[in-house]
């Protein structure tokens, strides 16, 4: 191998640990770990279980930045067929699956609204209708707006900071998982989610 | 602020949103902190207004069960490379790379460089794109590389990664016939050249079928006289398959998997019925059988037009779905899928009608087909799997060592009496340990005796089996349970109502029910109670409201108490009916309070008895005028003006008593004993 190959091929991986990070710590149970394994050689039952453990919760995640059902299913398609993807080319998860799975699902947002140029406000008439409301058209109608505009305040924060919001107060996850899930130590959820509020009143009252 | 008092907040604040995710209010929580009051309460208003608006929509059953379908067509498509393609060392560094440089290709609307990126990080990217500049060149001249040459597979994986981005499907169709295009043309030049070659993709239109001659999108291929078909090959018919070139420009095909016609010379009736595939929800591997609509008369035309000699499969007599779960159903929430194509998942393609040629012999009278599932159990050479007897023979391959209890993959034969005879069984996973649990919500489809469909999802009911809310065929129902080998084992199967979710003022409070906001909500053995419910303060709701306009609790969370009405004994209960659709019952208290409860309705309820009906007549904010329900109660005693505690919460207004089974199971059992009296 000459020195040019080994240069690009030592570099080439530097990236990649920086963002990863090195504090990655397998947090999933032994069972999980089995199923994983499995699933890790393409083992359709155990991709499976694993779509079967995850699709709602990524669906939920990605509706909760996104808005509309439609787009989060088709993103929610698009998160595992990223995963089968990774398999394939055996550059899957190396510590947390989840929360590999949420970072392949947020960075798919982001393409999302890259795509789309930013942030739109969802017309009124296109947004998925709540469960809530108990049949008040006049809530109902304020509700949606106050999604949207929250959506909009969510998307002047940083990436971070918009994804402990969704995480720790629309998906109600623990500061344990949400560091789970971002791959960092409680400690730096509690900043980060202070700083994200702060930033997102802020941005709510301006 | 300092950062120190911001390590206090930030401390604080995960403290106190903790409490409000958990049902806690701003207010209780500032009331820990009241040194902080200032800092926290705009920080957990916030959070509390975002947390409000947590609620998603109900996922699509339909929309939910088509993405899974998807998914694991591709996770067995994925399955069946890695198994037949071990890359070798340089092979995985060569995708690497291509993926990676592809990773590097700027998208459509240019990079944007992330917020907060170390500039060490960014240096270091542009050290790896200029790298990748380099290897680019590589990809360039790959391009033109055939099977068997160094580059060729950064060829391949780019076209991997060119499809993987492409989103848009029609830009994705017209990319896979590109790419399908150019293996054809590999293939040719591969052929041409003489070159020798083990293994070859083949992907194209039988265009004329020949004997063992076949024509696929203008490429002359001959079938080996020991290949393996899988599907019926049909002038029209997408194929796909493995093929070898000896060198001497032949290309033999040794492996070839037959896709329903779909274009060309394919009848519009075989394409006006797509073929519906029953969908396996839980990924339990049951032989589906999916009989591939053709049109034989359509072909038979084609056929003659072309004065060819073609090969007709004989159509076996008995055939029948193996597997109770083979047979298709017409589901509402599924999609009929317009081609299933050949994949490990288990399909079965049947001939088509071979009444019509009698005169023509079968040439390859055997269908073969893969069955995937559980072995349940193995008699002497004959192993059932998932409910289906395949016989094995001497020149059955095992591979894997697999056993009762694994899950296989068998590439079977059907034979002319209708049995299964395996070349081969290969082993894809081993016994489960313990059951694995299994749990999955969707449409009640069929209820036969023991067995229950779920979702495409075979179920056994048994002795054990919870069933809760009366599910009925056609209603969204939860079950979980275990997966047992090839059975799932229902543990529970509950009925999905929809959800609910207000709030308001609670009214009425009882062991059984509350009232919020005019609408009585049950309380059961599975509502969340957050907070101490009592009446004036405020709730929030989430209930599941049944088919008779019940609402029963999920989850109620309870507010602090509200400041403390003036209540005087003169004061006058004020009901306000709220909106409901037919308020029977009618207020009838009087300004005066002097109504005289009649005794005459013995009371017969313990005195958490409620009047619950539905159209209540509700004081709201207002003090409550209520009548202590004393079973020994006298015919004169007053009307005392107090608050409600929920031992006794009767509306005191209603008239005619009645007595009321809002819940059959029991829910409520509560009387009305008070008349109000003019």
């Amino acid at each position: 191998m000459s020195l040019l190959n080994w240069m690009v091929w030592a570099l080439s991986f530097a990236p990649f640990n920086v963002i990863k990070g090195d504090n990655a710590v397998r947090t999933e149970n032994p069972e999980q770990q089995a199923l994983l394994e499995r699933a890790s050689r393409a083992e359709p039952a155990a991709l499976g279980a694993l779509y079967d453990q995850y699709a709602d919760k990524i669906f939920t995640y990605i509706y909760h930045r996104v808005g509309q059902a439609e787009v989060a299913e088709d993103l929610t398609g698009q998160v595992f067929m990223r995963m089968l993807e990774a398999i394939r080319s055996g550059q899957g998860w190396r510590s947390s699956f989840s929360g590999w799975l949420y970072r392949i699902a947020h960075n798919l947002v982001i393409d999302y609204y890259r795509r789309r140029g930013r942030v739109t406000l969802v017309d009124i008439d296109d947004a998925t209708p709540l469960r809530a409301t108990h049949g008040d058209p006049v809530r109902s109608t304020e509700t949606l707006l106050d999604r949207e505009h929250l959506r909009a305040a969510l998307f002047q924060l940083t990436e971070e900071q918009a994804q402990v919001i969704t995480l720790r107060f629309m998906e109600e996850r623990s500061i344990a998982e949400v560091a789970d899930l971002m791959d960092k130590t409680e400690g730096a959820i509690k900043a980060l989610q202070y700083r994200a509020v702060l930033a997102l009143r802020r941005v709510m009252q301006s | 602020m300092t950062t120190s008092s911001d390590d206090i907040l930030a401390g604080l604040l995960a403290e106190c949103s903790d409490l409000i995710l958990a049902g806690a209010t701003v207010r209780s929580c500032l009331d820990h902190y009241p040194e902080h009051v200032a800092a926290l309460e705009p920080l957990l208003t916030t959070l509390a207004e975002v947390h409000e608006m947590r609620a998603v929509p109900v996922r699509s059953a339909a929309a939910a069960a088509q993405t899974r379908e998807q998914f694991m067509t591709a996770a067995v498509r994925l399955s069946a490379e890695q198994q037949q393609a071990p890359a070798t060392w340089w092979e995985r560094l060569a995708a690497w790379w291509a993926g990676f440089v592809a990773l590097l290709t700027p998208p459509a609307g240019g990079w944007s460089l992330p917020r907060g990126m170390p500039v060490g990080l960014l240096a270091t990217m542009i050290i790896v794109i200029l790298a990748g500049v380099l290897v680019t060149g590589g990809v360039t001249v790959s391009a033109k590389s055939l099977p068997g040459d160094f580059l060729y597979p950064i060829k391949t994986t780019t076209e991997r990664v060119q499809l993987f981005i492409t989103r848009d499907p029609a830009a994705r169709n017209i990319l896979e016939q590109k790419l399908s295009g150019r293996r054809i043309q590999e293939a040719k030049a591969v052929a041409e050249q003489g070159r020798t070659l083990a293994s070859l993709p083949l992907d194209g239109t039988i265009e004329a079928i020949n004997g063992d001659n076949w024509t696929v999108s203008g490429l002359n291929v001959t079938l080996d006289p020991s290949v393996q078909i899988l599907g019926n090959p049909a002038l029209g018919a997408r194929v796909r398959g493995v093929m070898r070139a000896p060198g001497d420009g032949r290309l033999i095909v040794f492996y070839v998997e037959v896709e329903a016609p779909t274009t060309g010379l394919v009848s519009a009736a075989a394409a006006a019925n797509p073929t519906a595939t029953p969908t396996r929800r839980a990924p339990t591997a049951t032989p589906s059988f999916t009989p591939t609509a053709t049109a034989t008369a359509d072909a038979l035309a084609a056929d003659s037009a072309l004065n060819r000699p073609v090969q007709h499969w004989r159509e076996p007599d008995d055939w029948t779905p193996a597997a109770p779960t083979a047979t298709p159903t017409a589901i509402p929430v599924r999609t009929a899928t317009r081609t299933p194509r050949p994949t490990r998942l288990p399909t079965l393609t049947p001939a088509p009608t071979s009444t019509l040629h009698p005169d023509l012999p079968p040439a390859r009278p055997q269908i073969t087909l893969r069955i995937e599932g559980w072995v349940e159990r193995i008699e002497g050479s004959r192993w059932i799997i998932d409910g289906t007897p395949v016989n094995t023979n001497g020149a059955t391959q095992i591979i894997g060592n697999p056993g009762v209890g694994w899950e296989v993959s068998a590439l079977v034969v059907q034979e002319t009496d209708g049995s299964y005879t395996a070349l081969q069984i290969a082993a894809l996973a081993p016994p489960e340990a313990t059951p694995a649990p299994v749990e999955f919500t969707d449409i009640l489809e069929s209820m036969d005796g023991e067995w229950w469909t779920i979702g495409g999802t075979r179920v056994k009911i048994r002795g054990d089996t919870a069933i809760v809310g009366d599910p009925q065929v056609g209603d969204l129902v939860k079950m979980t349970g275990k997966r047992h080998q090839s059975e799932i084992w229902a543990e529970r199967i509950e009925r999905i109502f929809p959800l609910f979710e207000f709030g308001g003022i609670i009214s009425a409070v009882s062991g059984s029910s509350i009232v919020v906001d005019g609408y009585t909500v049950l309380i059961d053995s599975q509502t969340e109670i957050i907070g101490t419910p009592e009446v004036g303060r405020v709730a929030e709701v989430r209930a599941e409201k049944m088919d008779d306009g019940r609402l029963i609790g999920k989850k109620i969370v309870v507010g602090p108490p509200l400041p403390p009405p003036t209540v005087t004994a003169t004061r006058q209960p004020t009901p306000t009916p709220t909106s409901t659709p037919s308020p029977t019952p009618t207020p009838t208290s009087e300004p005066t309070s002097t109504a005289t409860p009649e005794p005459t309705p013995t009371p017969t309820s313990e005195p958490t008895a409620t009047v619950t009906p539905e159209p209540t007549s509700t004081p709201t904010s207002e003090p409550t005028a209520t009548v202590t329900p004393e079973p020994t109660s006298t015919p004169t005693s007053e009307p005392t003006s107090t608050t409600v505690t929920p031992e006794a919460t009767p509306s005191p207004t209603l008239e005619p008593a009645s007595v009321r089974n809002v819940g059959a199971d029991g829910l409520t059992e509560s009387c009305a004993v008070n008349r109000a009296v003019r």
